[in-house]
């Protein structure tokens, strides 16, 4: 019978503190960065235990960027399992993510031609389709780095230029500018790029429309007048016929008046 | 009671003080964080406080746990296999006081282990502070600041993790028979602790199957989360991203793990064969 009690009263003890316990962890949580278990399933085994265990994360998160980085050199895809677990194990880190997208979006797409025999062996369709393949890939690798990276908008626009100049789709291009655009610390030409891709996917009107309010309130407001994203704005009103007296008025930033 | 318990602490700590084990781990660990200064020049953009800082809690944090899990077993079976044990046990002494003052003792060192080191780290912070500062400014970038403050609490949620792990040693060694098998079993428990986060976060997801989601709920609450004891770099960079109430909330929650585990382990002992 006491021996019945003193088993419930440890058993009612150890629930207790890990009630506790899971009560910390969750406020804790927010600033342990985060690790996700598909990541940990598809990365290399290498120093995976270690970093998880804390501490030291930096350190082989930088180990394993430099294996990466050694067999990129060689051309080798299985870098990206290294690069993938930099990643991991230092989530907040910019520079993983970004070039961690930039070799598969832009490197391994040129190694599996070569591969397959050469830009004249492979046709331009194929060229093109294989680009689109792992520019989508590193897109993904992007979006997994969205909720944790010190600077998401470096990402997006890093996004931006993929879908532009590897999917050939402008209009995913300028989703993500404009995803860009609406991040704090987004760079200045994320909202024209925003607006040119929309013009380039055939919304030019809707470009038209969304750039100018954007220049008007905030781009103009900058020392040069923003005159790339003005010119920009007169195209549209000379090719969407926008009557004289809708357009914009002359700005001082403009090297010739408004026609 | 309370006399009799502080006298085998102090022992224990003037004994562990003497061991060569401390000073070789004091010595690699301080190396270690040292050496964090010319591994910073293979940093790839993690910001140069964060590394050294992650470096060194990383130092405190490993070698501190092996300290932890070897150091209670060894002098718990050094005590034993010597029969000095026996002879302490003798005198009016209990089995439960003989177990809190070793671990009292061998608690003590943890927390000279622990200054030591984030001393060493702080030194190091504060050094390089105003270099890295200058550098951010030139570039028109907010300038990182190191937080003496949250250094501190980070010391002291990384004693109260040292104390849990050495607690989970103490259990095993009073359950088990040798000293390898403690230290095995003893790293294991680390182990189980640093990786239980992942049931917890399992466990908040909603999708699972009940009897799943009953298993990682026992999980959850038989193995302490030390992972959450790590918050070191945002406590000393970034102290405004950590929610108000963490730090006191994983104080309480090592203090009740603490209180149960040297329970259980007093229980333990007091049927052990010496």
């Amino acid at each position: 019978m006491r021996r019945t009690a003193w088993v419930l009263v440890a058993l009612l003890g150890v629930l207790g503190a890990g009630e506790l316990s899971s009560r910390a962890w969750s406020r804790a949580r927010a600033v342990v960065p985060e690790l996700r278990r598909a990541d940990l399933e598809l990365t290399a085994g290498q120093g995976v235990a270690l970093g998880l265990l804390g501490g030291f994360r930096p350190l082989l998160a930088d180990l394993a960027w430099i294996r990466g980085y050694v067999l990129w050199e060689r051309q080798d895809r299985t870098c990206e399992a290294h690069l993938r677990t930099a990643c991991l194990l230092d989530p907040h880190s910019n520079y993983f993510w970004e070039n961690r997208a930039n070799i598969i979006g832009l490197d391994m797409a040129h190694w599996e031609i070569r591969v397959r025999g050469g830009y004249f062996a492979v046709t331009e369709a194929t060229q093109q389709a294989i680009f689109e393949r792992y520019a989508r890939k590193a897109l993904a690798a992007l979006e997994d780095g969205l909720p944790v990276a010190r600077n998401p908008a470096a990402l997006l626009a890093l996004g931006g230029y993929l879908a532009e100049t590897k999917i050939k789709d402008p209009l995913l291009g300028a989703e993500y500018y404009l995803r860009c655009h609406r991040t704090p610390g987004s760079p200045w030409y994320s909202a024209y790029f925003h607006a040119r891709l929309l013009r380039d996917g055939g919304k030019e009107r809707q470009a038209y429309e969304w750039l100018r309010p954007v220049w008007q309130d905030k781009l103009s407001k900058r020392e040069d007048g923003s005159p790339t994203e003005l010119a920009f704005l007169r195209d549209c009103e000379r090719s969407l016929n926008i009557p004289l007296s809708a357009r914009i008025p002359p700005h001082p930033c403009e090297s010739e008046p408004a026609r | 009671m309370l006399t009799r318990i502080l006298w085998i602490a102090r022992i224990t700590f003037l004994e562990a003080l003497r061991q060569r084990f401390l000073a070789f781990l004091l010595v690699l660990a301080a190396g270690f964080t040292l050496g964090s200064l010319p591994l910073r020049s293979i940093d790839f953009g993690h910001g140069e406080l964060k590394f050294l800082a992650d470096l060194g809690f990383g130092a405190l944090l490993l070698f501190g746990s092996v300290l932890a899990v070897v150091l209670p077993a060894q002098l718990l079976y050094a005590e034993i296999d010597n029969r000095t044990a026996l002879t302490l046990l003798a005198k009016p002494v209990g089995r439960g006081e003989f177990l809190l003052g070793k671990f009292l003792g061998t608690w003590a060192v943890l927390g000279v282990f622990t200054g030591v080191l984030t001393l060493l780290v702080g030194l190091i912070l504060v050094g390089r502070e105003p270099m890295v500062a200058a550098r951010a400014l030139s570039l028109q970038l907010t300038p990182p600041e190191v937080d003496l403050w949250g250094l501190c609490q980070h010391a002291l949620l990384q004693w109260l993790r040292l104390g849990i792990v050495a607690a989970l040693a103490l259990l095993v060694g009073a359950l088990a028979q040798t000293f390898l098998y403690t230290v095995v079993v003893g790293s294991m428990a680390v182990l189980a602790g640093q990786l239980v986060w992942i049931a917890q976060d399992a466990l908040a997801r909603p999708d699972g199957s009940p009897l799943g989601r009953a298993g990682l709920w026992v999980t959850t609450r038989l193995f302490p989360n030390l992972q959450g004891y790590n918050i070191g770099e945002p406590l000393v960079l970034d102290p405004s991203s950590v929610p108000e109430g963490t730090v006191l909330s994983l104080v309480v929650a090592a203090i009740a793990y603490l209180a149960v585990i040297l329970l259980l382990a007093c229980a333990a002992f007091r049927r052990r064969e010496i």
